[in-house]
C-alpha cells in the first residue's frame, strides 16, 4: 500500500494510516483504514513499524520530547530503532516490509501475534 | 374480587405461594444489612428491561453498532436516558455486588452449610463482570474497541487462550463477527446464566434462611424473629427507591453514558477499562515479558480460588469474627489491594499529560462525530461519517478533480505545483528560489517564464522581506469572510522599497488590483481563499496566469459551492491550516 512520497519522511518518525480494501464476514468496504503505521529515516533507508505495541496492541504513539515511541496503556517505551527500553512489552516494535517504488513509499501492512517473545504474523 | 382470586387459587395455588414469600420468618428481625441481595435482583431486572429496550434501536455489526448507537444517543427521545441508566446500572451492580460479598463475609454467612450460595454467588459476581466487559465492546466507539482489545489480547497471551481469543473475536482481527459473538453472550447468554443461577442462589437462600448476626443468641433470634413481609419487604423497597434514585440522580448529572468516536484501527486513543477493571489493568504495568503471566493469570487466578476456598480455608468454631480473623484479613487484604491500585491507576493518570491530551482530543472527535452523525451515517460504518463533513467532501473533490495534476501531502500527480502548504512563508520561498523544481512549476509547460534566484542574486534577508511583502499584497485582497493573516508590517515596508527598487520581481508581476501581468500573477490579493478561487474557476484572466495559463477551468464543471469548498481547503494547506 502506498502511504506517501519519499521526501516526506525523514529523522522525525511519521505516523501513516493504512488503507487498503477490507471484507469483513459479509461486508466488503473499499479503501478503509486498517491501521496504522511509524515510519522513520534511519542511516539513509527508511523503516516501517506497526504502530500498534506487542504487548497488547494499544497504539504507540512518538513522543518527540523523550526521543521514544511510547505506549499509551501500559508504560512500553521503545527507541527510535523500534527497540523494548521500558516496560511489559515482550518484543522490540515490529518492523513492517517497506518498498521504494521510484519516489513512492510502499508498505505491506500485516498484524502480528501480541504478547508473544517472537514476531508472529497472525 | 375474591370470588376471582379463590378461581385462581384453586387452579394455580396462587395465594400459598404469596405466603410461602411472604410469610418467611426472619430470625433476629429485619435488618438493613440484608438488603443488598434483593436490590441486586431489582438491578438485573431493571438492566432486563433497559437492555430490551436498547436493543430495539441497537444494530449489531461493525458498519452500524456506532451509527445506532449515536442514533439512540442524540436522536432518540430519552434515548440518552435509557442509555445511561443502563450503562450507570452496570456500575451500580458492581458496587452492590461488593457490599453484598462484604456483607457476607462480615456475617460468615459462606460457611456450612451456605457453601453453594457463596459458590453461586461468586459466579453471578463474575457474570456481572462478564456483562460489563462485553456491553462495553458493543457500541464500537474509541473507547470500548481499544479497551476490549486489551482484554482479548491478554486472553490470547495465556496458554491455550488463543483459541478463546479466536472464537471470542470470530477471527484474527475484530469486525463484525465479534460484534455478534459479543451480543449473543451479552443479550443471551449471561442473562440466562445470571436467571439460573440467581433461581439457585434464591432457592438456596429460602432453604437455609439469612444469616442473622453471629452476637445474638438462638434464644434472642427466636424472640425477635418476624416475617419477611411487611418488615424486611418494606426495607427492602426503600433500598430499591434509594438505588433507583441514585441512579436517575446519576444519569441525569453526566448526561448519560460516553459515546466517543466511532472505532478507527488506525488511531492510537488512549485505552482505559472502566473504573472497576483499573486494578487488573495497574497490575498489568508491573510485570514484563514472561511474567505478565503473573498479573493476568496467577494474582487473578489465586484471588478467585481463594475466595471460591473460602468454606474450607475458615475453621473457625463459630460464626464470631473475632475467631475469624485470619480469612477476614485475608478479604480485607484482597481489597485493599484492588483500592490500591484503582488508585494508583487513577493518579497515574491524572499526572499523565499524554492521557489528558488524548482525552481531550478524544473527546473532541466524539462531539464532532455525533454532529456529523445527525445528518445519518453512510452504510459504510461508523468512520464513514468523516463523509458528512464538507472538509471531507473537499478532499473528495480534490482526488477527483485535482489530484491527477496536483500533489497533497505525497498524493497525487507532479504536473502543477504542489499545493501542502501551499502559499505560506516556506512555499513562497521555495518557489522563489527553485520554481522549476517539480515542487512548483516544473512539471508544467511554461516552468522556464521564471528564474530561480539563488542566495548570490537575493540574500535571505531580501527575500524574507519580499516575501513579508507578499503577504502584505495578499491582505490588500483578503475577502471579507477570511481570517486575516499576521505580518511583520516593517520588513514588508522594507520588502516594498526593495520590490520598487532593486528587486527584479516587478518586471514580470504587478502588484495593482486587476492589473494585466502578462502571464504573471498580479501580486494584489494573490493566495487567498478568494484568489484561489478564481483560479480554479478560470486562471486564464489577465491578472492571473493570463495567456500562460494551463490550468482547465472548472468554471462549468464545478458549482460555486464546490469551488468554495475546494478553494478553502486549498487554503487550509498553508497559512490558513487550523490548529
Amino acid at each position: 500500500m502506498i502511504v506517501g512520497d519519499r521526501s516526506q519522511f525523514g529523522e522525525q518518525p511519521i505516523k501513516v494510516d493504512i488503507y487498503a480494501d477490507r471484507t469483513d464476514a459479509w461486508n466488503r468496504t473499499r479503501n478503509v483504514k486498517i491501521g496504522s503505521a511509524w515510519v522513520v529515516e534511519q542511516a539513509g533507508e527508511l523503516i516501517a513499524f506497526s504502530s500498534a505495541c506487542p504487548h497488547l496492541g494499544c497504539a504507540v504513539d512518538w513522543s518527540a520530547d523523550v526521543g521514544k515511541f511510547k505506549c499509551p496503556c501500559h508504560r512500553s517505551a521503545f527507541g527510535i530503532d523500534g527497540s523494548h527500553e521500558e516496560g511489559p512489552s515482550p518484543r522490540p516494535l515490529d518492523t513492517l516490509e517497506l518498498e521504494l517504488r521510484e519516489q513512492l513509499v510502499a508498505i505491506r501492512f500485516q498484524h502480528f501475534k501480541q504478547g508473544s517473545e517472537t514476531k508472529v504474523p497472525t | 374480587m375474591s370470588g376471582m382470586l379463590d378461581w385462581i387459587d384453586e387452579r394455580t395455588g396462587l395465594r400459598k405461594l404469596v405466603s410461602e414469600a411472604l410469610d418467611e420468618p426472619v430470625p433476629g428481625g429485619a435488618r438493613v444489612r440484608y438488603v443488598f441481595g434483593s436490590v441486586l435482583t431489582f438491578l438485573f431486572m431493571q438492566q432486563v428491561v433497559l437492555g430490551i429496550l436498547l436493543a430495539t434501536y441497537y444494530s449489531p455489526s461493525a458498519s452500524d453498532a456506532w451509527a445506532s448507537t449515536a442514533y439512540i444517543q442524540d436522536q432518540v427521545a430519552g434515548g440518552w436516558f435509557l442509555r445511561g441508566l443502563h450503562h450507570h446500572g452496570s456500575s451500580a451492580m458492581v458496587v452492590i455486588t461488593i457490599l453484598h460479598m462484604g456483607q457476607v463475609v462480615l456475617a460468615g454467612a459462606y460457611r456450612k452449610p451456605r457453601e453453594f450460595n457463596w459458590w453461586t454467588g461468586l459466579l453471578m459476581g463474575g457474570l456481572v463482570l462478564g456483562f460489563a466487559l462485553t456491553g462495553y465492546l458493543l457500541p464500537w466507539d474509541q473507547k470500548g474497541f481499544w479497551a476490549t482489545q486489551v482484554a482479548t489480547g491478554i486472553m490470547g497471551t495465556v496458554p491455550g487462550g488463543e483459541s478463546v481469543q479466536h472464537t471470542l473475536q470470530g477471527g484474527d482481527q475484530y469486525g463484525n463477527l465479534t460484534i455478534t459473538r459479543f451480543y449473543a453472550l451479552h443479550v443471551f447468554v449471561m442473562p440466562i446464566s445470571l436467571a439460573a443461577l440467581l433461581g439457585a442462589h434464591i432457592y438456596l437462600f429460602r432453604r437455609h434462611g439469612v444469616t442473622p448476626p453471629a452476637s445474638l443468641s438462638d434464644e434472642q433470634l427466636k424472640a425477635k424473629s418476624a416475617p419477611f413481609w411487611p418488615d424486611q419487604l418494606f426495607i427492602d423497597v426503600v433500598a430499591m427507591a434509594i438505588t433507583g434514585a441514585a441512579l436517575v440522580w446519576l444519569t441525569y448529572s453526566t448526561h448519560g453514558a460516553e459515546l466517543f468516536a466511532p472505532a478507527d484501527p488506525a488511531s492510537n486513543f488512549v485505552a482505559r477499562p472502566e473504573w472497576y477493571f483499573l486494578f487488573l489493568f495497574q497490575l498489568l504495568k508491573y510485570f514484563e515479558g514472561p511474567a505478565a503471566i503473573i498479573a493476568t493469570v496467577i494474582i487473578p487466578g489465586a484471588a478467585a480460588v481463594f475466595l471460591f476456598a473460602l468454606p474450607f480455608l475458615d475453621r473457625a468454631p463459630t460464626r464470631k469474627p473475632r475467631q475469624r480473623m485470619p480469612v477476614l484479613l485475608g478479604v480485607a487484604t484482597l481489597m485493599a489491594g484492588v483500592v490500591a491500585l484503582t488508585a494508583l491507576a487513577i493518579v497515574e493518570d491524572a499526572g499523565n499529560e499524554k492521557f489528558t491530551e488524548g482525552l481531550v482530543q478524544a473527546e473532541h472527535d466524539a462531539e464532532r462525530t455525533r454532529e456529523l452523525a445527525l445528518a445519518g451515517v453512510p452504510p459504510e460504518g461508523g468512520n464513514a461519517v468523516w463523509q458528512n463533513d464538507p472538509h471531507f467532501a473537499a478532499i473528495t473533490l480534490f482526488k477527483e478533480h485535482c489530484s491527477t495534476c496536483h500533489q497533497i501531502d505525497g498524493k497525487g500527480g507532479d504536473e502543477a505545483p504542489r499545493l501542502t502548504h501551499y502559499g505560506d512563508r516556506e512555499w513562497l520561498r521555495g518557489a522563489v528560489r527553485d520554481p522549476r523544481s517539480k515542487a512548483y512549476f516544473g512539471g508544467t509547460k511554461n516552468h522556464e517564464a521564471m528564474e530561480a534566484y539563488a542566495v548570490a542574486d537575493l540574500s535571505d534577508d531580501n527575500l524574507d522581506a519580499l516575501i513579508e511583502y507578499m503577504l502584505m499584497l495578499r491582505e490588500q485582497g483578503r475577502g471579507a469572510d477570511e481570517v486575516a493573516q499576521t505580518f511583520d508590517a516593517a520588513l514588508a515596508e522594507r520588502g516594498k522599497a526593495f520590490w520598487a527598487d532593486e528587486a527584479d520581481c516587478s518586471a514580470c508581476h504587478q502588484i495593482e488590483k486587476g492589473a494585466d501581468g502578462d502571464g504573471a500573477p498580479t501580486m494584489w490579493g494573490r493566495g487567498t481563499k478568494e484568489w484561489i478561487g478564481r483560479v480554479i474557476r478560470d486562471s486564464s484572466q489577465v491578472d492571473l496566469y493570463g495567456k500562460a495559463a494551463e490550468m482547465p477551468s472548472f468554471a462549468k464543471k464545478l458549482s460555486d459551492e464546490e469551488i468554495a469548498m475546494l478553494a478553502e481547503y486549498v487554503d487550509q494547506q498553508g497559512l490558513a491550516k487550523p490548529e
